[in-house]
């Protein structure tokens, strides 16, 4: 640039330039200013704008200067906006003469490079740098005057909305919807806490400065001044927000409801901006804890089987309030709850006690696994209220059937005991007595230990399984017929032969009825298995549905194979079981749960009907069928029949004592009536005034005695015991029981005499007493005479029925002879137990023959003492008292073939005739005044309690 | 068409009387739906060719209509239902029914298909398919059994070929129940009437539903009832259901045996003899004068004279007539459905039924007098059982020589039981002396039937002898009476030969299916 120019450049730009820059300046502040009072909305587009509307601003500012700057960095272009600006003619010469000394400096042709320079400096000397000068100054005067402008707009908004401009600049400012500037809004005046109403806890204040800790659902209040008005207030923890609303008192207020651990702020909303205060309070929220609950020795596994019992010592506590506590058992998909304590008012502890037993009924149901645990509730209404549960006993029970095989097995021990012995014993010869030379001693003690053997096993319990009672009383009547035939020496190998067989057969009945049941239980687990079968055919909760559906399969491997061991009848259907498992357990490893219930559900149908497999009529033998009988010869023969009917037997005799005893209660109640009957009628005939007045003279004979309360063992005590004795024998008189007053009566006369026999009696005692005895002496003697003629009608009366009776008693007598007689060897009783028949059998003779005279009384006293025997010689079965009952009117013969439809009408069993035997001498001690009937009902009381 | 035990006759009455006592009573065991020819109007179509091709067993015809059979109505459904249950697919079967409107038809057949699916459920197929049997065994054990059944079945199927002309089709269908209960539900038989009477088997819904063997504690003739069955299957099939009862049940009689050689015992009944004893008695029951039921006549006695009337009836028209008269007979019936049989016997022979009986009581009179049975010799006294009662009791405990003087003193009271001469001899052997084994066990002469045990006792000592002919021979017949028999199946050796030092366990028979048979028979639990 030459010289020339560079002065006119000069002279032009350099008023101008200050000018420009303020007018820029002030216009970026006005778009400033603008920005932060439209970004103040907050919203996204207005946000948006005036960022945008800033940033135009100084991108056209920038342009501007890069603009104008590249304008004076050419000749041409320096020439034109400066000198062309303020003389266009002048300005375009000056270019003409740069265009021509440019071209010719570049390629002279034939001009003067130097000449044309000149040119062009003459040309920019000729400018009027003057009129540059002014032209440059009214020019930067235009621009103050915008700055100007521009500063006074900017200014007035500042003073006016100066926190308007603070917060649309830190709105403008903000990141994910949080202002970088944090503003005061409130001035607190109250932060405080009211926790959930069942806690019943008054408010609380808050601080700020430190972490507060409050029950969940609690409810916190802020309460302040704003200190800018128009500002949308929130409470908020960064997530969610709470508005504050105007108190009426120039206030705001905000109530949090406390769910979780928060930080919380107040702040003011911008469309999508918040702006927080700089303090937070920090407030941990304390969960409503489900109670905890403690047992002792839990958790624990346990069999079931071995199990005395189980205390369950418990406590419990929660944070706040325990509402109640439960013992919850809990089996496959069986629950049972049981409350054991409730509190209805605060209370945080509880501890408690329970016992459990093996015979308890949810147990005796169950055969998986079962979960014991005590559960607390507390009392929290928001969520719902929650349980705790303890640490878990698990009771395993015993396998299905274990009992039943541990009880069959111990009995076949003693069976193989008595074939060991039968064993030892020489073989008969034809020629030799063998058994005479047999050693007494030896099989003395041989049997000794083999009765041992079997009372124990008679008397043991099999996993709360006993061995029927009539085993015991069928083991002793064997036992005996064993020590016979050692005393006698002769015939000690047939009686022990035939015991083993009576054994075996008792032992296959009994076998047989336990299978049944085992069955039946079996047939519930197969219920159970088919039941997790379907709920494992479900999405949902299918894991646990296979958990369960195993668990039922392995208890059901388990008992099939302890009910294969059971005997013939065992054998078969546990052979089905585990045949029907096997399909169970195939479809449960193909994971086809479908199928798997469906041969489940087979299974438990057909358990529940534990019928033998085949056969039912067809023989004990071999499968005698139609199509094959030409072929076999009439089947597959084998030796059929039953090689002893001893337990048959028996049980016939057991049924039969148990009928005797049947018959003869019931006719010593018919007796009981036919004479109650009668001297009801006795009594009722014309006596009733007689004896009220004789009652009434007798009260007032002894009307002066003493009362009672008298020193003990003085003369005055006993003639007021004299008194008391005499006004019971007017009682009774009245009530005509001439028995019971005969007996009052004597024992007033006997205290009479007593009181009279003291020398320090007063005189005025001592002739009331006197005149007493007088009265009490002819009352005495009215009451025994109306006490025989009241027998003596009652016998009288009751002779006819009495006869009749006398015969069933005589019939009686001789079945309970029969009965005692030892007829029976197979199935014999003890020596005990018949002598007790016999003895029975007697007194009902003498019963019988008194009966046929009409002496009623003193055959009831023989009927008594006849039915105690008879009571003490039931035997009881030889099969549990529910198996006939499984047996699906079926009688089994032990080889499990033979099957009798139809039902049977069950005995009672001995616990309910005990029952019905209790129940008649409660009713009989109930009966009113018991008159003649008391002392029998006394004897009857002891020797129930016998 | 069921095969029961001695005492089945309650239930032959009431099954028997059913299939005689028309349309309205067949459901239950006669599957002839109610439904065919009434869909005419829905499919375009009768559904009666798709029932008949079912009823004959013609499962594939009978799928390939039902296929080209358009629409759909209650009565192609009920077909579909019943080829389901024809072929042992009792899911579908129920999954087809439960769509159907309820009638008494369907809903009785819903019953069998429920039933019949949870019996089945989680069963073992095995299809020997060279020779065209399908054994589905509900107990995985029976598996064992299934080379033994294949072999009859197919022997049997070949008989009904040869003798009837019916060639029953491939596969033919087993299924080998494990009890009374299964059977009941497979077959649709009422329970209490298979408990009641002992019913073994039963050809019903194109199948046999047979007990296995291990059912029985001592098995059953189960080759014979398998034969039996199959044979009415044929009979169904050839004369589409429409064959009498005194047909169904004389040919099924004669065929039973037909399978296979004759046997030992086979003779003891003669039908022949019975028949003509009757006869000239006066105790003939008669061929066409039986009533609904065999079984419903008077006395058990009765019964026996009739079947064997309805045997050696049936012997002697086909030995008279053919083989290939008799086949015209079948399709007769077929053809006239009807089971009215003087019209077809007039078509086929030329003559009429009571000609054909006239000539058959002709016949019966001019046989020659037969002896006299003589009874065996048993004790009644009870003593031979309580003797073989501690015999095994002793044996179980290992008293053996205990148990043998047991064993000896039953069989000199009885003689003609071959359990009680097994029982002997076994313990004979226990103790090591093979003569007096022999001794003891007799031969067949010496016994009054077939026993498993015996027969398997037997056979392994003519083994040991080197004569194997007819130490296989009678171990075969051991297998057919009682297949998991210890002794029966393990070719003689059991627990009750075996010396206490021996292990049984290692005795095992060469033959792989044999030796299957007594792995499975030693797992079993035998009093």
């Amino acid at each position: 640039m030459t010289p020339a120019l560079l002065r006119i450049v000069e002279t032009y730009r350099r008023p101008l330039r200050p000018a420009i820059s303020r007018a820029a300046l002030s216009a970026l502040l006005v778009l400033l200013v603008a920005g932060a009072l439209l970004g103040r909305y907050g919203t996204p587009a207005t946000r948006g704008g005036a960022l945008a509307a800033i940033a135009v601003g100084v991108l056209a500012l920038l342009l501007h200067r890069w603009l104008d700057n590249r304008r004076f960095s050419s000749l041409d272009g320096a020439i034109a906006a400066s000198l062309g600006n303020v003389d266009a003619a002048q300005g375009d010469k000056a270019r003409r003469a740069l265009r021509l000394a440019q071209d010719t400096a570049q390629a002279p042709r034939g001009q003067s490079a130097e000449l044309a320079r000149l040119h062009f400096e003459r040309m920019l000397e000729r400018a009027n740098l003057s009129a540059l000068e002014r032209s440059a100054a009214r020019s930067a005067g235009r621009w103050k005057a915008v700055a100007t402008l521009g500063l006074l707009v900017t200014g007035v908004t500042a003073f006016a909305l100066p926190w308007h401009l603070v917060e649309g600049i830190d709105v403008l400012a903000a990141r994910r919807g949080q202002a970088p500037v944090k503003l005061q809004w409130l001035e607190l005046s109250e932060i405080s806490s009211s926790a959930p109403t069942y806690l019943r806890q008054k408010p609380a204040p808050l601080t700020l400065e430190t972490a507060n800790s409050l029950p969940e659902g609690s409810e916190l209040l802020f309460r302040g001044k704003p200190l800018r008005p128009g500002r949308n207030l929130v409470l908020t923890d960064g997530t969610k927000e709470v508005p504050f609303v105007d108190d009426a008192n120039g206030e705001v207020v905000a109530r949090w409801t406390l769910d979780a651990t928060v930080e919380l702020h107040v702040a003011a909303r911008f469309g999508r901006v918040l702006i927080s205060e700089p303090q937070s309070i920090q407030v941990d929220s304390r969960t409503d804890e489900r109670p905890r609950v403690n047992l002792k020795g839990a958790p624990a596994e346990l069999a079931l089987d071995t199990l005395e019992r189980l205390e369950l010592l418990w406590s419990a506590s929660d944070d706040h309030n325990l509402v109640q506590v439960d013992l919850v058992l809990r089996s496959a998909g069986k629950e049972e709850r049981r409350s054991l304590e409730s509190f209805p008012g605060d209370k945080r502890t509880g501890q408690g006690g329970y016992v459990l037993y093996p015979s308890d009924a949810f147990l005796k149901r169950v055969f998986l696994p079962v979960i014991v645990r005590i559960e607390a509730r507390d009392n929290d209404p928001r969520e719902g209220s929650k349980w705790g549960e303890s640490p878990a006993f698990i009771l395993r029970p015993p396998g299905v059937g274990m009992g039943q095989l541990a009880r069959y097995n111990a009995l076949l021990g003693l069976r193989s005991r008595m074939l060991d012995w039968l064993a030892s014993l020489p073989l008969p010869d034809e020629k030799l007595d063998t058994e005479r030379e047999l050693d007494q001693v030896e099989q003395r003690a041989t049997l000794s230990e083999i009765e041992n053997y079997g009372r124990k096993s008679a008397s043991d319990s099999y996993t709360s399984l006993t061995v029927p009672q009539g085993w015991s009383v069928f083991l002793e009547g064997q036992f005996e017929r064993l020590g016979d035939a050692i005393k006698k020496r002769k015939g000690l190998r047939t009686t022990l032969e035939s015991v083993v067989l009576g054994l075996s057969s008792g032992l296959d009945s009994l076998a047989s009825s336990d299978s049944r049941t085992v069955a039946k239980q079996l047939g519930d687990v197969a219920d159970e298995m088919a039941f997790a079968a379907r709920l494992a055919q479900q999405a949902e909760g299918r894991r646990d549905a296979r958990v369960r559906l195993d668990l039922a399969i392995d208890v059901l491997a388990k008992g099939a194979s302890d009910l294969t061991q059971l005997g013939v009848l065992g054998a078969d259907l546990g052979s089905v079981a585990t045949a029907d498992l096997g399909r169970v357990q195939r479809s449960r490893d193909r994971e086809d749960y479908f199928h798997a219930e469906l041969a489940a559900l087979h299974m438990a149908e057909r358990l529940h009907r534990p019928n033998p497999s085949f056969g039912a009529k067809g023989g004990g033998g071999g499968g005698g069928v139609e199509s094959g009988s030409g072929s076999s010869g009439g089947g597959n023969s084998d030796a059929k029949g039953k090689p002893s009917e001893a337990d048959k037997e028996f049980q016939r005799r057991a049924q039969d004592l148990e009928q005797l005893a049947q018959d003869h209660a019931d006719l010593g109640e018919r007796t009981s009536s036919a004479l109650q009957h009668a001297e009801d009628a006795a009594r009722g005939t014309d006596n009733g005034d007689e004896a009220r007045q004789r009652a009434e003279a007798l009260r007032n004979a002894v009307m002066r005695l003493p009362q009672p309360g008298e020193n003990p063992g003085t003369g005055r005590a006993s003639a007021a015991l004299a008194r008391e004795h005499s006004g019971a024998m007017a009682h009774e008189l009245e009530q005509q029981h001439f028995d019971e007053a005969l007996q009052n009566g004597r024992r007033a006369q006997s205290a009479a005499d007593e009181a009279l026999s003291d020398p320090d009696l007063d005189p005025f005692t001592r002739g009331e007493l006197e005149r007493a005895k007088q009265e009490l002496a002819e009352q005495v003697a009215w009451a025994e005479a109306q006490a025989q003629r009241v027998k003596q009608q009652t016998e009288n009366a009751a002779r006819e029925a009495l006869g009749e009776f006398g015969h069933l008693e005589r019939e009686l007598s001789e079945r309970a002879n029969r009965l005692s007689a030892d007829d029976l060897k197979e199935a014999s009783l003890p020596a005990e137990m018949r002598r007790r028949l016999e003895e029975a059998s007697q007194l009902m003779q003498q019963a019988a023959q008194r009966l046929g005279e009409g002496k009623g009384e003193e055959a009831m006293d023989l009927q008594r003492q006849a039915q105690r025997l008879l009571e003490e010689s039931e035997t009881g079965q030889m099969q549990e008292p529910d198996s006939k009952g499984n047996q699906d009117g079926g009688d089994d013969d032990g080889d499990g073939r033979h099957m009798r439809t139809g039902g049977e009408v069950p005995n009672q069993d001995p616990k309910n005739r005990a029952e019905d035997f209790r129940r008649r001498v409660l009713e009989g001690l109930g009966a009113e005044g018991g008159g003649r009937l008391s002392p029998a009902i006394k004897r009857y009381a002891e020797g129930l309690l016998r | 068409m069921i095969t029961t035990g001695k005492l089945g006759l309650v239930a032959r009455r009431y099954l028997l009387s059913l299939s005689l006592s028309g349309p309205a009573a067949l459901p239950l065991l006669v599957d002839s739906p109610s439904y065919a020819g009434e869909d005419a109007e829905q499919t375009g179509t009768s559904v009666r060719p798709i029932a008949n091709a079912i009823t004959e067993l013609d499962v594939v015809r009978a799928h390939d209509l039902i296929e080209k059979t358009k629409g759909a109505s209650p009565g192609l459904a009920y077909e579909r239902a019943r080829l389901a249950i024809y072929v042992g697919d009792c899911d579908s079967a129920e999954a087809i029914l439960k769509t159907l409107p309820e009638t008494p038809e369907s809903g009785r057949l819903l019953d069998l298909a429920r039933a019949c699916a949870k019996a089945t459920a989680g069963s073992v197929v095995v299809e020997d398919k060279e020779r065209g049997v399908w054994v589905r065994v509900q107990d995985a054990g029976d598996a064992a059994l299934v080379p033994l059944i294949a072999e009859v079945a197919a022997k049997a199927r070949s008989t009904m070929h040869d003798d009837l002309g019916v060639l029953l089709p491939s596969p033919l269908r087993i299924d080998l129940v494990r009890d009374l209960f299964s059977l009941a539900a497979v077959s649709g038989l009422p329970l209490e009437a298979a408990e009641t009477t002992g019913t073994v088997a039963v050809a019903r819904w194109g199948r046999v539903t047979m007990l296995s063997p291990r059912a029985a504690r001592l098995g059953y003739p189960w080759q014979d009832t398998l034969a039996h069955e199959i044979t009415h299957l044929a009979l169904t099939r050839g004369s589409r259901d429409f064959a009498p009862l005194w047909l169904q049940e004389g040919i099924a009689k004669r065929e039973e045996t037909r399978w296979r050689p004759v046997r030992p015992f086979d003779d003891k009944r003669d039908p022949y003899k019975i028949a003509r004893d009757a006869l000239l008695s006066g105790e003939s029951v008669g061929i066409d004068k039986i009533g609904p039921s065999i079984a419903m006549l008077p006395t058990a006695h009765a019964a026996n004279i009739s079947y064997a009337e309805v045997q050696s009836f049936m012997d002697f028209w086909i030995k008279e007539n053919g083989r290939d008269a008799f086949t015209l007979l079948l399709a007769d019936l077929k053809g006239l459905s009807t089971r009215e049989t003087d019209q077809v016997m007039l078509s086929v022979t030329g003559f009429p039924l009571s000609y054909w009986i006239g000539r058959w009581q002709e016949h019966l009179r001019s046989l020659p007098v037969a002896p006299e049975d003589k009874p065996g010799q048993a004790d009644e006294s009870g003593s031979v059982i309580q003797s073989v009662r501690l015999g095994d009791l002793l044996t179980k405990q290992a008293h053996d020589d205990a148990a043998a003087h047991y064993f000896d003193q039953a069989l000199a009271k009885d003689s003609h039981t071959p359990a009680v001469r097994f029982r002997a001899a076994a313990a004979a052997l226990k103790r090591g002396d093979t003569s007096a084994a022999w001794e003891r066990l007799g031969d067949l002469e010496a016994v009054s039937g077939l026993h498993g045990g015996w027969l398997g006792l037997h056979g392994r000592m003519f083994l040991e002898r080197q004569e194997t002919e007819r130490a296989l021979s009678e171990l075969s017949l051991a297998v057919a009476v009682d297949p998991y028999g210890e002794e029966a199946a393990c070719e003689g050796h059991g627990s009750r030969t075996q010396a206490p030092s021996g292990a049984v366990s290692a005795q095992l028979p060469t033959d792989p299916a044999r030796r299957k048979l007594c792995e499975e028979a030693r797992t079993l639990t035998r009093d």
